[in-house]
């Protein structure tokens, strides 16, 4: 972020919370965001597809997991008490500050959205011959 | 929590702590284990007791980072999942300088000025893209990581 506020980078694709506020003061602009949709807390800024850049959705997720072993009544339990959380208005306007959609659902639905993108990455990491450093 | 305090990661876990902590009437505390790109947390997590305790809150960098650094194992496989919190997309941001103004224009310029999607500056290398068309050239540090840690507030 301080690298492209400065002008070290022109261009970089970044979490939206830190970069908001510079949009904002006009000291970068964003010119456009990730998701296949417009995020409801962004609704300004067109998605990638929109701009002619098609094919391009990925979207951050933050989950939460548990220790292998761990048995499924505990699992449930936990889904329910995170699951309650996001339903109270405070965290809801937090979240929405921090460009943050809540999501919830079940353990099944989280594990089959995990195990795609990791099919994903394993992909485009093959393809792409992305290696680390 | 695999990364710092003040990211993403860390803003959910807090948020939804300070609830809980409201709604079961029972602290939750909110530990960082930072280091590696989140691998030491996420690893640490693997080997927890499975009591109900102890939770991770990741981001897909649990479903990246296997791959990317090639892990012994896929995390997605191994932890067992609760819930799916919260999603974010990511933006693009350009310099006022680079004079575009949508990705309309910041795809043309990409087509003009192929020397200018070349690799950045080592500092700025957290999921810090270069431009279209710098990819596929394996080997020319062009396609950066997005393990490194993420600094999304």
């Amino acid at each position: 972020v301080n690298d492209l506020v400065a002008g070290h980078v022109k261009s970089a694709l970044l979490g939206p919370t830190a970069l908001i506020p510079h949009h904002q003061a006009g000291t970068i602009k964003i010119i456009g965001q990730s998701s296949a949709k417009r995020a409801p807390t962004l609704p300004d800024i067109p998605t990638f597809g929109e701009g002619g850049l098609k094919g391009v959705a990925l979207e951050a997720w933050y989950a939460a997991f548990a220790p292998p072993g761990t048995p499924p009544a505990l699992i449930a339990q936990i889904n329910a008490a995170i699951g309650n959380s996001l339903t109270d208005p405070r965290l809801r306007d937090a979240f929405a500050k921090g460009i943050m959609e809540p999501i919830g659902g079940s353990p099944e639905q989280l594990g089959e959205l995990a195990r795609a993108d990791s099919a994903k990455y394993e992909r485009l990491v093959r393809e792409l011959e992305i290696r680390a450093g | 929590v695999p990364l710092a305090p003040g990211g993403a990661i860390d803003f959910v876990a807090r948020q939804c702590g300070e609830v809980m902590s409201r709604q079961l009437g029972q602290q939750v505390i909110v530990e960082n284990r930072t280091g590696a790109g989140g691998t030491i947390g996420m690893d640490s997590v693997l080997k927890a007791e499975p009591d109900g305790y102890t939770v991770l809150i990741a981001n897909d960098n649990a479903a990246s980072a296997p791959h990317i650094l090639r892990l012994p194992h896929d995390y997605t496989k191994v932890l067992l999942p609760i819930i799916d919190i919260g999603h974010q997309p990511l933006v693009l941001g350009v310099h006022p300088t680079l004079g575009v103004n949508s990705i309309e224009e910041y795809l043309a310029h990409a087509k003009k000025n192929p020397a200018w999607a070349s690799p950045p500056p080592a500092s700025a290398r957290t999921s810090t893209s270069s431009g279209p068309g710098s990819r596929g050239k394996p080997g020319s540090g062009s396609t950066t990581s997005p393990i490194e840690e993420r600094a999304r507030p």
